[in-house]
């Protein structure tokens, strides 16, 4: 498929701090983009980002019972941007993900960060205020050749 | 979580009957299947025909079945829908499971929950 609507649009979500809840928040993008046009498999793709960046949250942010995600999809120049913020104990995924896990090893964990960084490209991270910003693009169909 | 069980020849079928398995119902993904496999050697073929999503902790969970069961009860995975046969290749557990395109053909099937 190369041919979008090609209007910028935005959606704003947010997730309590929950394995649940981030399923509803994911099903919600999906309807967007799936309106926007995108194909099964590209949201496939950006469902498995987001669930990847969200349960490390959930799992690892040690976030406060009760306190947000706040999930901002924006749709310009021919990618998908995401940013994720929450008020959790900071980290930093520079270094996280680079390297393969290897599949003989049997690793019951450990592909989260290596997936994120395989379909994703501009991940970026800050910690300012008290809240960690984690960004991410993917580029949409149609744009994937000219934009790499 | 659901799943039906069901015998094809010396091999065991779980059929996973959910569109999505991750984060969420990784544990008790694990705890379902623990139980269901029982003790019979031979294969256990994992079908997920119906699952259209599958994130690294459902396929942490898988590996963890996969150990749990051992060398006798080899865990074989039948019937991928694009999505997760994507993550399967991405990751190279493609090359450790046995993988089926189809989910065999069975005798029985007793549903669980």
């Amino acid at each position: 498929m190369d041919r979008l609507t090609d209007h910028d649009a935005h959606l704003n979500l947010v997730s309590k701090g929950d394995l649940w809840q981030i399923r509803s928040v994911i099903a919600e993008a999906d309807r967007f983009l799936k309106d926007y046009g995108l194909s099964p498999e590209w949201i496939g793709d950006f469902n498995l980002v987001l669930a990847e960046a969200m349960t490390n949250i959930v799992r690892h942010g040690g976030l406060d019972p009760g306190s947000d995600i706040s999930v901002s999809l924006s749709l310009r120049d021919g990618y998908l941007n995401c940013v994720l913020v929450d008020t959790g104990v900071s980290f930093d995924p520079t270094t996280l993900g680079h390297t393969q896990p290897e599949p003989d090893q049997l690793r019951e964990g450990g592909y989260g960060w290596f997936i994120i960084r395989n379909l994703s490209k501009r991940l970026q991270y800050s910690h300012e205020n008290g809240r960690n910003s984690l960004s991410f693009a993917l580029p949409l169909e149609g744009f994937r050749d000219r934009l790499g | 979580m659901q799943v039906t069980v069901a015998r094809a020849q010396n091999a065991l079928v779980i059929s996973v009957l959910e569109s999505r398995l991750d984060a969420a119902v990784a544990i008790s993904f694990k705890d379902i299947i623990r139980d269901l496999s029982g003790t019979d050697a031979g294969p256990v073929i994992l079908d997920l025909g119906q699952v259209e999503f599958l994130d690294s902790s459902g396929l942490g969970a898988i590996v963890g079945v996969m150990k749990m069961l051992g060398p006798d009860r080899p865990l074989e995975i039948a019937a991928l829908t694009p999505n997760v046969r994507k993550l399967f290749r991405l990751t190279r557990m493609d090359t450790v499971f046995k993988i089926h395109d189809r989910k065999p053909q069975v005798e029985t099937i007793n549903a669980a929950e």
